[in-house]
């Protein structure tokens, strides 16, 4: 039995659960089925065990620091850890070992967390899945021949096969999203400027967010409330004082918005994609909650103005190495920021401008509601072998138009698809609602049932 | 779905790439060549409709106001 966040810190509270022996537990999955999964590119047991004798110390004197303390968690690899390596999952950056942690890494260690290891990503949070970097690509829980999306991968792994309870991932087009949607966990993209980027390296800067990936939303709710907060390091870091993450709150009356030309019309997506909208639907209306049909500019509007954005940005970041020393990158990601450097000044330009006025015509459609609805992944995982390396320029995606205006979205599980494996909704809230659309996750994850399915993991 | 440009021939593309400065394998350089049509259905979307030339620009520059 895997417990979650919440459950593990209500046992620890209660000093029914060691904190060493939930580490313990943790670590000896990690054995078991990292050979697998390969959700891990570093693993730092000694460093997990010290963290946890020490939160049992805390435990025996009372003076625990929250709920946070002593649950074993991953960082996805582009978090900065002092003394630690911090690779981005490439050759480029092999031998790097930063000296200071990532504001959000201070953040959770702070709060007494765990850490078991630095956790795959698809190279520079870009590229992948790729087969010829240092480490092999993670693979999925639910069949490991299947992809698990990226760029958070390992965290999504690690957390779907309950090596760790919660994790790091990070967001510019759907990186958290996208591997919760596939591994059948949650994950949110904060709003933008509420988690501090600085000390995780950058992929494109009007996007980028940080956040976490957990089993359940509320355990999402609990890591995001120890990692938000102003960081003057951080240009984009909101300076306003933080919203609430409380799960419970009354979701009576609350609007919902559907956005059906997103998975219906513009990229129509599996039928247990669908199936598991409208369950989740029918849960919102049970608790009082009114749906409302929303319509938005068309998804091809935000994939055009987010895919330049993010490719123009990404290219900003690597031009450097990628005129240097391109080989010492993967093909996937010499492949995608070739593209981007193929864009011009113009280009880049034009996309802001469609950005500006898609933001506008966004906001101005959803006055009124509170919280919006459409698929987070349009159906269950491909082979991971099937998966292109322009794929995600070929068809829009669910999951950038929310990196594009910068609101708060979050995967959930929402059902299975005739092939087992999971299939996703995406609940997304306007700036500064992160804790409504985690309160709105944890009220259909109550419902739905799917929290109690665990993949049934492959061994060595 | 809008429909996909001709990829630019080998020559032309080839010209590209010296213009961005990039030194890539072959191989790589005919897969961005093929992938090449994908980005300008992006890009011809960013200028649909046409913006008039006084429309407003991406981002503005504001001074801060003076000292009190």
């Amino acid at each position: 039995m895997i417990p979650t966040i919440a459950e593990a810190a209500r046992d620890i509270a209660a000093k029914r659960l060691s904190p060493v022996e939930l580490t313990q537990a943790c670590l000896a999955r990690v054995e078991a089925h990292q050979p697998a999964l390969h959700a891990f590119i570093l693993q730092t047991p000694e460093r997990a065990l010290d963290d946890a004798r020490a939160a049992e110390a805390r435990q025996m004197a009372g003076t625990l620091r929250g709920p946070l303390d002593g649950i074993p968690i991953g960082h996805k690899d582009i978090y900065e850890t002092a003394g630690t390596p911090t690779t981005g999952h490439s050759a480029q950056m092999r031998d790097h070992v930063p000296d200071h942690d990532a504001f959000t890494v201070a953040r959770w260690r702070e709060a007494g967390v765990a850490l078991l290891g630095k956790l795959a990503t698809h190279e520079f949070a870009f590229g992948g899945p790729s087969f010829d970097l240092p480490w092999p690509p993670a693979r999925n829980p639910w069949n490991t021949e299947h992809f698990t999306a990226g760029s958070s991968s390992g965290t999504g792994a690690a957390v779907a096969s309950g090596m760790v309870l919660g994790g790091t991932g990070s967001d510019t087009g759907g990186s958290i999203r996208g591997p919760a949607a596939l591994c059948g966990i949650a994950g949110i993209k904060p709003s933008y400027g509420l988690c501090s980027r600085s000390g995780v390296l950058p992929l494109a800067h009007t996007l980028d967010t940080t956040g976490p990936m957990a089993w359940t939303s509320e355990d999402c709710a609990l890591l995001l409330e120890a990692m938000a907060g102003h960081d003057p390091a951080d240009p984009s870091s909101a300076s306003h004082p933080l919203p609430s993450f409380d799960v419970t709150q009354d979701l009576r009356a609350r609007r919902v918005g559907v956005i059906w030309h997103f998975h219906e019309s513009d990229h129509r997506v599996s039928d247990a994609t669908l199936r598991g909208i409208e369950e989740s639907l029918a849960i919102f209306r049970a608790r009082g909650m009114e749906v409302v049909e929303v319509t938005l500019p068309p998804l091809q509007d935000f994939h055009a103005a987010g895919w330049v954005t993010l490719a123009a940005e990404a290219w900003a970041v690597h031009e450097q190495w990628m005129r240097e020393r391109p080989m010492k990158y993967g093909e996937a990601l010499r492949a995608r920021l070739g593209l981007g450097a193929l864009l011009t000044a113009g280009d880049y330009l034009q996309a802001q401008r469609k950005r500006r006025e898609i933001i506008a015509r966004s906001f101005a459609a959803t006055e009124g509601v509170d919280l919006l609805v459409t698929a987070a992944v349009a159906g269950e995982a491909p082979k991971i072998t099937e998966v292109g390396k322009f794929a995600s320029i070929e068809k829009p995606g669910f999951t950038i138009p929310f990196n594009i205006l910068g609101w708060p979205a979050l995967s959930v599980c929402s059902g299975f698809g005739a092939g087992g494996l999971p299939v996703a909704t995406q609940i997304v809230g306007k700036p500064w609602t992160d804790g409504l659309v985690l309160a709105a996750g944890h009220a259909l994850e109550r419902e739905n049932g799917h929290r109690a399915k665990r993949p049934a993991l492959p061994r060595a | 779905m809008a429909e996909l440009h001709p990829p630019l021939s080998p020559e032309e593309f080839s010209l590209v790439m010296r213009q961005v400065g990039l030194t890539l394998p072959p191989a790589e350089v005919e897969a961005l060549r093929l992938a090449h049509p994908h980005l300008r259905v992006l890009l011809d979307r960013l200028r649909a409709p046409a913006n008039p030339i006084t429309a407003e620009p991406a981002y503005t520059f504001a001074l801060p106001g003076p000292r009190a």
